[in-house]
């Protein structure tokens, strides 16, 4: 069982219209009560954790493809930074490609996944990451130094 | 022959001699023609040079005396040398020699070097510039098809979403709407597949390559289990005739280039079970085998053999290109029409070669050539 807490509020880092509807359609069909935030881009995300980021929990999920610095930029610079850097980043992106993945990874996303074509695939993709890390994974519960 | 390479290797100036033999014995057997020589290196790596030969001209020279005899008597404690004591004219005629080459002619060779070097040089800047221009053109193209690729997978994704939230969703949907919002359906996922054809033809053009003495064997192993899935729904028996030679390649894209050609074989197959060999035939095998690309003899050449559809000679080059199918897209399971094409990428990257040979109706055979495995 979980410890008893606030379920993490989610954030999410996406430009595509039809993309962020997917995210609140699997939010909705699951039950999860979270209600989404969304940002266009890994600027708008950098610009809000430093604004409005008070405490956890939370998880991103962001894609990599977004306009201004893109996600792999912004995944780098939340990790680098010690107030942020606790909070889980899943990576959601339409590129397969290992050097995505890889450089992912080594800047400390929490987990990569690959979009896929499929609505019903991409929606069940979504719903479950979104289980997982709301409902099951512990969140951090460290609490941010004051903006 | 050695020694001539040998003498050819040495000469990195522009070299007259009008006693050739004298210089390179085995020239001795062909003095009559070649007695004098004036040579001009090109290139000393290449050992390329330009000669100029003269025939012997035999001469008649006067000496004071014979210089063979040795001018010694016998003494009580062996020879011992005396002052000559004749004085006639000894004449004897020089053989193996030619006129001397004129200075002027030597000056005018080594003109032509200099000028010809200079040639040379300007032609390998053009060329280095045009090599950079085309490595650089090639960087653009890989780049731009997998963007281009991402970019249009974006909107390719919402679009599947809202045909399928239309189809799902829409009770008063006509049966003709319905098959063609299906038909939009599959046409999206038809484009989603020629991407990620696209988008893996370009990281194989891209990627850097890891050479390493690989075990083919086991290669091919992991290969024939990775296309199973294929055997499951159209039974075939894959044979290995005997064990291959190691080559130096890299393991990854190789195993994708037999895990292609096994795939074409077991899917491309009309006959009740299929059956594919997969084999090599070392250089000296390779005799009769006139109709290759390559030079037979060479190389260990490696095989896919199948009893399959076989393909007509017309459509030799169209197999290579992509996204070019020989059947209806129904037929034979579908594809995208790009495994060839990559077996063509990565066997170039490779520096080999792959062709093939086939009967229709009766079958295929595809060729291909990696570089050997050094110490194998």
């Amino acid at each position: 069982m979980l410890p008893p807490g606030p379920t993490p509020s989610l954030l999410v880092v996406e430009d595509s219209d039809e993309d962020f509807e997917t995210v609140e359609e699997a939010v909705r069909s699951a039950g999860l009560g979270a209600s989404p935030h969304r940002l266009m881009s890994g600027d708008a995300l950098l610009q809000w954790l430093d604004t409005t980021f008070v405490h956890h929990p939370m998880i991103v999920l962001m894609d990599l493809n977004t306009p201004g610095i893109d996600g792999r930029e912004a995944l780098r610079e939340l990790k680098a930074d010690r107030r942020w850097r606790s909070i889980p980043v899943i990576v959601m992106s339409t590129s397969a490609n290992p050097r995505d993945v890889e450089a992912c990874y080594a800047a400390g996303a929490n987990a990569y996944h690959v979009k896929p074509l499929r609505y019903v695939d991409h929606l069940t993709l979504v719903t479950g990451v979104l289980k997982y890390w709301l409902q099951q994974v512990v969140p951090s519960t460290l609490t941010a130094a004051t903006p | 022959m050695a020694g001539q390479d040998d003498f050819a290797q040495r000469i990195d100036a522009v070299l007259a001699t009008d006693e050739l033999p004298r210089r390179f014995a085995p020239a001795a057997a062909y003095a009559d023609v070649a007695s004098g020589l004036l040579v001009m290196p090109l290139a000393r790596k290449s050992r390329a040079l330009i000669m100029w030969f003269r025939p012997e001209f035999i001469s008649l020279v006067s000496w004071g005396g014979n210089p063979h005899d040795k001018p010694t008597v016998a003494g009580p404690n062996g020879p011992r040398l005396t002052p000559r004591r004749s004085f006639e004219l000894f004449t004897e005629s020089v053989r193996q020699r030619a006129l001397a080459w004129t200075p002027a002619q030597i000056a005018a060779v080594s003109k032509l070097r200099v000028l010809l070097m200079e040639l040379v040089v300007s032609r390998a800047d053009q060329l280095a510039e045009l090599n950079y221009q085309l490595a650089q053109s090639n960087e653009e193209l890989d780049a731009f098809a997998y963007v281009a690729s991402h970019d249009l997978k974006e909107p390719l994704r919402g679009i599947h979403k809202y045909a399928h939230q239309l189809l799902d969703k829409s009770d008063g949907l006509s049966e003709k709407n319905r098959l063609q919002l299906e038909g939009l359906l599959r046409m999206t996922l038809r484009m989603d597949d020629l991407l990620d054809s696209l988008l893996h033809f370009s990281r194989v053009g891209r990627v850097m390559l890891e050479f390493e003495s690989v075990d083919l064997d086991a290669v091919v192993a992991e290969a024939i289990e990775m296309v199973d899935a294929r055997r499951a729904e159209r039974p075939t028996e894959i044979v290995v005739e005997r064990p291959l030679p190691p080559a130096l390649c890299d393991r990854v894209r190789v195993r994708e280039i037999f895990v292609n050609l096994l795939s074409n074989a077991i899917k491309y197959n009309d006959k009740p079970v299929g059956r594919v060999r997969v084999g090599h035939l070392d250089p000296d095998q390779q005799a009769g085998f006139d109709d290759w690309p390559v030079k037979p003899g060479e190389n260990t050449v490696y095989f896919v053999a199948d009893n399959g559809i076989g393909i007509q000679a017309r459509h030799a080059e169209e197999v290579f290109k992509m996204f070019k199918r020989l059947n209806a897209r129904h037929e034979f399971g579908g594809g995208s029409g790009a495994g060839l094409t990559i077996v063509r990428k990565l066997v170039d990257r490779h520096s080999g070669a792959v062709w093939f040979s086939s009967v229709p109706g009766e079958g295929s055979t595809f060729y291909f050539t990696l570089a050997a495995a050094s110490g194998a």
